[in-house]
């Protein structure tokens, strides 16, 4: 199941580019689950359609390196930007979650892109934003600041939850399939029996759940159906994620932080009601927070509800909650959903540059060659210390850690009829060179 | 000078495509809950499926399940 963190994964380690046929298989099969009852978002599986666009427009130019990453973050910008009509918002995002540095390079073009996408939203849907508000919400700020502050700690915190209880009910769908040795196809299957049968309960659940999020926003929803709307959700969304039926977890996050920022206003305003602004406001800091916490992006998440409400009061609300909910939330996954994602597929892009860049570099492509084998070198062979020519900087790098050689055999592992043989080898000094270079091609793309 | 405005240009070219995948993407749900649940408003889609019949409701996003598996394991 392609998503997000696919696209994620191709800034940092592929050249800017996505897979396309996988990607189109998850297309599909997102806008079925979408629309059959599936718990998700649709947001995700339109950036990562966006991802095979440039990538497809990319091959055609033949564009690699920064040419290729900054047309991906425009691509991706514009996904968002059409998806909400939120064109700031798309053009951080991109920068924020995909490309994840703020160069000057990359800005501008993401902007042309994003403003492209916005414009095509309002060919097609006029200039509405997507969660139309009955009146703005009355801000009482600065008296009521220490109940935000409480919301954003009680939004990072349900951010986890919720980043958590979907893992979980990944781990748990594998184990009972691999235990019951059900075929893969069934899985989703099981989960769309499961999603229905809580559906006929609770309706909510069902699809990206923009009613309900309108409706928490608006504040039309009495304290109990609030929360229990919200851990319903929480609990939809991790069975139609393990049960790999896939899509994004942007709306999903909005709906749970409305519903949390929702219930958490009506006992905040209840508490102190001499001293309270609406409960909406509460409820658009809230859902701006869990989203924040949960993609790991606090700039565009607080402009996307200042872009939804053009109310500067409430940009600033959000802004509180967000910084505190993704300040707590950081700390207890692998700083996002899908850059947990990616670890938990042993993919470790979370940590940035100096984390992958090894792995880029291939062994034979900083050998040096030599005329023959000495002793020596066997010597080193018997005792494990080589590397291979087809493997990466990273394995070389720890090999030379552990064993404090100046230099290694290269060996070309022979089949069953040749026998191994010493081709080259490959000094610590150049491996360190090739990896400096990397990291310093790295910093230079992050602040030209 | 000529690559930089080319540049500009796919920039441009990919911002509309990508957002026009996305609208697309965004009616092609609605379209297709519109005919699988048969709601006359998607953003009224909850109330309406509470007026559903509730095998409806679990079928629907059984046979979704069903395909989706199909779609995305069975090649």
């Amino acid at each position: 199941m392609r998503s997000v963190a696919d696209v994620i994964e191709g800034a940092a380690l592929h050249d800017g580019r996505v897979e396309g046929k996988e990607g189109l298989a998850s297309a599909a099969a997102s806008l079925i689950t979408l629309s059959t009852g599936g718990s998700t978002g649709r947001e995700g599986p339109a950036v990562h359609i966006a991802a095979m666009i440039s990538s497809k427009v990319c091959e055609w130019v033949n564009a690699r390196g920064i040419t290729a990453r900054d047309l991906l973050g425009c691509a991706t910008g514009a996904a968002v930007a059409a998806s909400f009509n939120a064109p700031i918002a798309g053009a951080l995002f991109a920068l924020e979650v995909i490309l994840r540095h703020f160069a000057l390079h990359a800005f501008a073009p993401i902007v042309i892109a994003s403003i492209a996408g916005a414009v095509v939203h309002q060919i097609a849907f006029g200039d509405q934003v997507e969660f139309n508000l009955p009146l703005a919400p009355d801000l009482q700020f600065y008296v009521e600041l220490p109940a935000f502050i409480g919301l954003g700690l009680v939004s990072g915190v349900v951010a986890v939850i919720l980043m958590r209880s979907i893992f979980l009910a990944d781990t748990v769908a594998s184990g009972i399939q691999d235990h019951l040795t059900l075929p893969r196809w069934l899985r989703p299957a099981v989960a769309g029996v499961l999603l229905g049968l809580i559906a006929t309960q609770f309706p909510v659940i069902i699809g990206v759940g923009y009613e309900t999020t309108f409706a928490a926003l608006s504040g039309n929803l009495i304290l109990s159906q609030a929360i229990l709307f919200c851990m319903i959700k929480v609990v939809a969304v991790s069975i139609t994620m393990g049960g790999r039926m896939g899509s994004g977890v942007f709306s999903p996050s909005l709906m749970v932080g409305a519903l949390l920022g929702l219930s958490y206003g009506i006992i905040a305003t209840s508490i102190v009601p001499s001293m309270s602004g609406s409960v909406s406001l509460y409820a658009l800091a809230g859902m701006a927070a869990v989203a924040a916490a949960v993609l790991g992006a606090p700039i565009s998440t607080t402009l996307i509800v200042f872009e939804m409400t053009g109310d500067w009061q409430t940009g600033l609300a959000a802004l509180v909650t967000v910084s505190l909910a993704t300040a707590l939330s950081s700390r207890y996954v692998d700083r996002s959903f899908f850059l947990t994602q990616l670890e938990r597929r042993n993919i470790h892009v979370a940590i940035g540059p100096q984390g992958y860049l090894l792995e880029l570099v291939r062994t034979d492509a900083t050998m040096r060659p030599i005329d023959e084998a000495t002793q020596a070198d066997w010597d080193l062979v018997e005792k494990g210390h080589y590397v291979s020519a087809a493997g990466t900087l990273n394995t070389a790098m720890t090999v030379f850690e552990r064993t404090r050689a100046a230099y290694l055999p290269v060996v070309k592992v022979g089949g069953e009829t040749a026998s191994s043989q010493i081709v080259e080898r490959l000094h610590e000094v150049d491996a360190l060179r090739a990896y400096n270079k990397a990291l310093s091609d790295a910093a230079e793309e992050e602040h030209s | 000078m000529f690559w930089h405005l080319g540049f500009w240009g796919l920039a441009l070219v990919i911002g509309i495509a990508s957002g026009v995948a996305a609208v697309l993407f965004g009616m092609g749900i609605a379209w297709i809950q519109t005919w699988a649940y048969g709601t006359p408003d998607v953003n009224r889609l909850h109330s309406f499926a509470e007026t559903l019949d509730w095998y409806w409701v679990v079928l629907i996003p059984t046979i979704g399940g069903v395909a989706t598996g199909l779609i995305l394991f069975n090649r």
